[in-house]
């Protein structure tokens, strides 16, 4: 299977990330492990990118971010965990919903073409 | 992990977030959730690959170009941290003179002041119905002696930070810092005859142990945040 780079996804990361919330709580890393293994190891994050994307969602009030406790004793390291809020719920049925036309739409005209 | 190792994985996270403008609160989060990331991606790769060296290599790839990720978590800072981020440069300013730093602090101190004192005569205004009348020259000389003391305190601040964030203890010198603060206090109003007027004198000593206290306070945690994270070379 052909790796999906970070970049074919812009648009789609914050939808991916509510997706992956709603198996339940958790921080950044375990985010990333959970697209990953969702997508069979064909897609490829640039890890960085996961965060900004999840300020956004919690600017927005889609995921709710609280510290861990520093059990770890990583001095300066601290894990944030999320969690999907209600408006967050509501965003992802939209966000599948957009994207089932996408694929309907561009998947019509693509095999059109061909 | 050893120093080293971890100091590797700040200076990756650092590259990212240093040129953000944000505030320094906005800034400590992205610091910290970052660094706990690489960490866990380190960990992985020392699993897989079993050597620090390629593992640090490799979790850098994983993490993605500084530059572009600076970018994004630039997009990522919310509007209303603007105001913070003002805040921040109006307390703390990367590389200036203690000199400069004590006289910035101490203007912004006497503007509170001033604004403070402007406050309360309206309110006089506005409740008793007539201006307050302080004796002019009284008034005077609590504005300049508020200045003095407030320059006179930060420069101290600002002189013994250094040593603070050398030992990463500071108690002893915010007792040393107010002693001295209080002793001059009262080198300066005993000779005015401002110490006899005891209202007026512990008026002005709680202010400037407070706006004092609060300074040290944030200088400290600042100075240790400083030490920690903006004295890494990135380049």
């Amino acid at each position: 299977m052909a790796t999906i780079h970070g970049d074919a996804l812009r648009g789609h990361l914050e939808a991916l990330i509510l997706s992956a919330l709603r198996r339940g709580d958790a921080h950044g890393f375990e985010i990333l492990h959970r697209l990953e293994e969702a997508g069979s190891g064909a897609l490829k994050l640039k890890e960085g990118s996961l965060y900004p994307a999840l300020y956004r969602l919690e600017a927005g009030g889609m995921v709710k971010g609280e510290w861990e406790g520093n059990e770890t004793g990583r001095r300066g390291a601290r894990r944030r965990i999320y969690k999907l809020t209600v408006k967050g719920r509501r965003r992802l049925e939209t966000a599948r919903g957009e994207f089932q036309q996408f694929v309907s739409v561009v998947g019509g005209i693509l095999g059109t073409i061909s | 992990m050893n120093e080293t190792t971890q100091t590797q994985l700040k200076i990756l996270v650092e590259r990212a977030v240093r040129p953000v403008r944000a505030g320094v609160g906005c800034k400590r989060k992205m610091r910290q959730e970052l660094l706990a990331h690489v960490t866990d991606a380190f960990g992985d790769e020392m699993k897989r690959l079993g050597d620090e060296q390629a593992a640090l290599e490799q979790t850098a790839r994983r993490f993605g170009n500084p530059a572009e990720l600076t970018a994004k978590l630039q997009e990522s800072v919310p509007a209303k941290d603007r105001v913070k981020r003002i805040i921040d440069q109006l307390l703390f300013r990367r590389g200036e003179s203690w000199l400069a730093g004590a006289f910035r602090i101490a203007i912004l101190l006497e503007a509170m002041f001033v604004t403070h004192l402007g406050a309360t005569y309206l309110l006089y205004r506005v409740v008793v119905g007539r201006w307050p009348t302080p004796k002019s020259p009284a008034l005077r000389w609590e504005l300049v002696g508020f200045f003095s003391l407030m320059l006179f305190g930060a420069s101290l601040s600002q002189w013994i930070m250094p040593f603070n964030a050398a030992r990463r203890r500071c108690w002893w010198d915010i007792l040393l810092f107010f002693a001295i603060c209080v002793a001059a206090a009262l080198a300066l109003f005993v000779p005015f005859g401002r110490a006899g007027n005891g209202r007026s004198f512990i008026y002005i000593m709680i202010q400037l142990n407070v706006a004092n206290l609060g300074y040290m306070f944030m200088s400290t945690l600042r100075r240790r945040y400083f030490d920690e994270w903006e004295r890494l070379e990135i380049n």
